[in-house]
């Protein structure tokens, strides 16, 4: 007994130094959020006093209401969702479809179009930039949400690549059951491969949704009227012509980053494996 | 029967596959053609021509590109870009990493921890960015107080064109999650006999870390570093949200930093096309830039390959 | 696949009914015509506008003004290219030289003109001036922006001395004396006014006759000696109390700007070259801070030069693609000469362009606002010059500044180089 509780405690101790360099690294990588919340809690004046204070030396919650009444908060967060909804849809609507024409059915064109994906991930945005929002002025579609929403039902190369790893996981056997009871390659698709991948799905629908709750170019093109604006574009008018409102500023980050902190912690697991199954696959 | 067997057996495709295939990702193929092929084609055009949004584009052969080859902005700001390639990938890298070896080890708490790192890559990056922002202050921002009580004189990080681009790369340190978890998978991935039969030959833990590991991870790293590297090329959110919030006073010109020190590319391409409203200058722009990253994908493709084919699996 | 087909299509459907909805409520104004005005004010200042675009709407029933405070200037050139663009835009001169080189903007003039109003004689020549192109006027002045100089009349005092400087070597005295440090070398009080950015880029030149362009606007003089003499006494400066800290005090002063924890406002600061709406702020945020304002010094070489300042405006212009041309005029007329206009200077700290209001009793009771009034009666604002490419000139001339203000090259090499890649500009 004695023995074991020796041992047991030297392997405390030859751990330690892993457990002080994941607390110190842990601290560091919470900072800026634990700062972007005291400061959102500070007055002004709180928060340009020497000497600097972690804490606010009286919190003010105040800031929030604010905040969200200094610009039109909850119009932009009602674009945001608005965009952030159908983007998810298209997505979700186009990425399994293309996924598994490349991963499930043997045709002549799937590994072009495989390889024509991994090179549209090399297009700079700003390449395709200019001649879009040319096209989209063109169409008077600017200072509509299409320009935004509309390449989502196109499928993205990441999502894609995700997408595909899953499917060729599903075991063929299945869908070739299927196929001998005479279903066709589209019900195959809905009734067999749609509900088996519904961890994936839900993969893909996460990161649809933060890369559009989060998307800042797009909108700073295309979308140039107050009512219209997204909450990212939203957060900039803090950053007025002569000053910058930062307490205020900060408030109205927390507010803007607490839907995705949330979602991000409910559906951890999904982020982690769909990076792990994309990233390994060079 | 034997007839169709033959015609499989020829072109290796049955018909309604190809049709329902081709159907399947028909909508990524419009997509392409519509948001990467059409405009990459037109941007080719215009890159010969100039326009803005109320001027229809008039052909002026090389002209843009006579002018961006001269235009010291534009060579600033290729310098600037490529310290954010060569600079910041290896080091964010090298975080990555690390914090992945880290989370591979045994111990309580280890989920969360890596909750922890990996948070701040899904920040929306214009909150992360002025947060940053905030305590990059020399006076009341957190790092340089922070910096103070350990002995260290923090520098003016965002108004010091010496450090203003370390302070991107130290941003960029907060937001390896992805990279990290991916070193991560590939360091559970490989495999553990490789340890055990070193462990056997009395190799030191940094001896097989370079021995076993690295070579293990090096495909999965160089993927990662030619994604970080291309990544590079598109810095834009971040640089566009300091020069905004620190130009003050009517100062109304779209600039690029202290000493232009963070005039990143894509910035200066954004700027020409929507400030200077030269669209087909920055179609030229877009296109060396396209080169560019072109080149870079095609070396590291060949690089990697490389590395793949002399691989770990014969040791 | 019928499942799917009709996926899209709903979505489809769906996407075009809602922007088609945006369309429609856009259109929907009644009777009156409608106006979109776009201003770059915000907060209390975009108050005043409000309240002027108000008055508008109440006095007559032919339009009712839509007005919206849009501070990012990107939005004005892609709303002004795209649909959706505004009648009406209120920006600075360099954005109304710049949009009007790129075609964006309706020549006001013409409008004028047929309208029988003469602008001549109504606004200032040099505020006409900043907003012509190529002979013709494209913006209508609403204010002037000129800079001069505010004091800390309690540092002054402290330090024993009852005037404020006339020249810049008396300046640089004061400055050195007034500047205090603490115990790690880190800089508690400036003297010399090496913020706000933009005026130590222009008026701390121009005060020693500098000058970055010649006066026909089209020359680049990046080889003018005098900006020599600026860059070297601005760089003794630095050297005295370490470049490094300087700038960390420089960093901190841009963080907090117009902030009631602005360094001048706070006590921070003994010279500050501003605008007169650094005046509206302090009444606003209501600092203790004892100030005044007088002319920016000149040298001891050349004592003419007190007072030099860059000249600007805020002008309303109407883009090309304004469907409502008419209105905006009017508009337009209402804003820069009505009884309105006073009201909405005296609200957002602003010099009249309007030569009626140079003698106005309101204006001039304005704290400190005679120093800024007799500055502007001499008409010798330095204009911007009028190249295609003054927006990279001025990327390259802070560019070369900020090498010299971090010692990271001497002012000689550095203004050498500029001249260098000034060469290629349009």
């Amino acid at each position: 007994m004695k023995i074991r509780s020796g041992a047991y405690y030297k392997k405390i101790l030859k751990r330690l130094p892993r457990y002080g360099l994941a607390i110190i690294l842990s601290l560091i990588f919470l900072s800026p959020f634990i700062i972007m919340v005291t400061t959102a809690l500070k007055t002004n004046s709180d928060a340009f006093t020497i000497p600097v204070k972690l804490l606010p030396r009286e919190v003010i919650w105040n800031n929030f209401p604010e905040a969200v009444a200094k610009i039109p908060y909850f119009r932009h967060m009602a674009n945001t969702i608005f965009i952030t909804l159908f983007s998810v849809l298209g997505q979700l609507f186009a990425t399994p479809l293309v996924a598994y024409s490349l991963a499930k059915i043997k045709w002549r064109g799937a590994p072009v179009i495989s390889s024509l994906i991994m090179g549209t991930m090399m297009i700079p945005y700003t390449v395709t930039m200019i001649p879009l929002y040319r096209i989209w002025s063109e169409l008077h579609l600017t200072n509509t949400y299409i320009p935004l929403i509309a390449p989502t039902f196109f499928g993205s190369p990441f999502y894609i690549i995700i997408m595909r790893q899953f499917f060729a996981g599903i075991p063929n056997s299945l869908l070739e059951a299927a196929k001998i009871d005479g279903a066709g390659e589209f019900k195959r698709y809905i009734l067999i491969a749609l509900p088996l991948s519904k961890p994936a799905l839900t993969t893909v629908g996460i990161y649809a949704f933060v890369a559009a709750w989060s998307d800042y170019l797009a909108p700073l093109i295309y979308i140039n009227k107050v009512d219209k604006l997204t909450l990212s574009l939203g957060l900039q008018s803090f950053l007025n012509q002569f000053s910058v409102d930062w307490t205020h500023l900060m408030a109205a980050a927390t507010i803007f980053v607490i839907p995705v902190v949330a979602f991000f912690l409910i559906f951890q697991r999904n982020f982690v494996e769909g990076i792990a199954t994309s990233g390994l696959k060079a | 029967m034997a007839k169709q067997v033959a015609k499989k057996k020829n072109k290796g495709f049955h018909k309604r596959d190809n049709i329902n295939g081709f159907l399947f990702a028909l909508p990524w193929i419009i997509g392409f053609i519509c948001f990467s092929l059409v405009p990459l084609m037109t941007s080719l055009y215009y890159s010969f021509t100039e326009f803005n949004p109320v001027k229809p584009a008039v052909w002026v052969g090389l002209k843009n590109f006579e002018y961006i080859f001269k235009d010291p902005l534009v060579l600033k700001s290729l310098k600037n870009t490529m310290f954010m390639a060569f600079v910041s990938t290896p080091v964010n890298l090298f975080i990555a990493l690390l914090l992945a070896a880290l989370l591979n080890s045994k111990f309580k708490g280890r989920g969360v921890v890596r909750t922890i790192f990996f948070m701040p890559s899904i920040i929306p990056m214009i909150a992360a960015t002025m947060v940053w922002i905030w305590m990059f202050d020399p006076t009341y921002g957190y790092i340089n107080r922070v910096l103070s009580s350990i002995g260290i004189d923090g520098p003016a990080w965002l108004v010091n064109p010496a450090y203003t681009k370390w302070a991107l790369v130290l941003m960029g340190t907060w937001c390896v999650g992805t990279t990290m978890l991916i070193c991560l998978a590939a360091l559970q991935e490989v495999p553990g006999s490789y340890y055990e039969s070193a462990d056997i030959d009395g190799a030191n833990s940094i001896g097989k870390f370079f021995n076993i590991t690295l070579p293990c991870m090096a495909p999965v790293l160089i993927y990662q570093a030619i994604l970080n590297i291309i990544n590079s090329f598109q810095y834009f959110t971040q640089v566009y949200v300091i020069v905004n919030a620190s130009s003050g006073g009517g100062n109304s010109n779209a600039g690029g930093g202290p000493a232009n020190s963070i005039l990143m590319y894509p910035l200066y391409l954004f700027n020409t096309a929507f400030s200077y409203m030269k669209m087909g200058r920055a179609s030229a722009m877009a296109w060396l830039l396209f080169t560019i990253v072109s080149i870079l994908t095609f070396i590291m493709i060949k690089v990697t390959k490389k590395v793949s084919e002399s691989g770990v699996g014969g040791e | 696949m019928k499942k799917a087909l009709s996926c899209l299509l709903a979505s489809v459907m769906l996407i075009t009914s809602l922007t088609a909805c945006g369309e429609t409520s856009g259109e929907s104004g009644g009777k009156k015509e409608k106006i979109v005005f776009w201003y770059s004010h915000t907060g209390n200042e975009g108050e005043y506008y409000i309240q002027a675009v108000e008055a508008f709407n109440a006095g007559q029933d032919k339009y009712e003004v839509e007005a919206l405070s849009v501070t990012d200037k990107q939005k004005y050139i892609v709303a002004i290219s795209g649909n959706d663009c505004p009648d009406l835009i209120e920006v600075s001169n360099q954005d109304i030289i710049s949009y009007a080189d790129s075609g964006l903007l309706s020549p006001i003039d013409t409008i004028a003109e047929q309208d029988g109003y003469a602008l001549e004689g109504t606004y200032s020549n040099q505020a006409l001036e900043a907003n012509i192109l190529g002979g013709q006027v494209y913006g209508v002045p609403l204010t002037s922006i000129i800079i001069q100089m505010f004091y800390n009349k309690d540092i002054l005092a402290e330090l024993g001395y009852s005037e404020p400087p006339e020249t810049m070597e008396e300046l640089y005295e004061m400055a050195v004396k007034a500047t205090q440090v603490d115990e790690s070398g880190t800089i508690t009080r400036l003297g010399y006014p090496l913020f706000p950015l933009a005026s130590a880029r222009q008026e701390l030149i121009y005060a020693f006759g500098g000058a970055w362009w010649a006066e026909d606007g089209t020359t680049l003089t990046p080889d003018n000696e005098k900006i020599l003499d600026s860059l070297i006494m601005n760089l003794k400066y630095r050297e005295l109390y370490g470049i490094e800290k300087v700038q960390e005090f420089i960093a901190t002063a841009n963080t907090n700007r117009y902030t009631e924890n602005d360094m001048f406002f706070a006590g921070k600061q003994l010279f500050r070259f501003d605008g007169p709406w650094l005046a509206t702020m302090i009444t606003d945020y209501g600092p203790d801070v004892n100030y005044g304002v007088t002319l920016i010094p000149g040298t001891k070489a050349n004592p003419e030069n007190r007072g030099a300042s860059r000249y600007e405006t805020t002008s309303l212009a109407i883009p090309v693609s304004a469907q409502q041309n008419e209105g905006a005029w009017e508009l337009i007329k209402f804003l820069s000469n009505s009884d309105e206009t006073k009201e909405l200077l005296l609200g957002i700290g602003s010099l009249p362009a309007l030569l009626s209001l140079y003698e106005d009793s309101d204006i001039l009771n304005q704290p400190n606002y005679e120093a800024f009034v007799e500055a502007l009666k001499t008409e010798n604002g330095i204009q911007y010059a009028k190249i295609g490419d003054l927006a990279k000139y001025t990327s390259l001339i802070e560019e070369y500044l900020d090498y010299v203000y971090n010692g990271m090259g001497t002012p000689e090499d550095s203004m050498k180089r500029l001249e260098e890649q000034a060469k290629m500009l349009e």
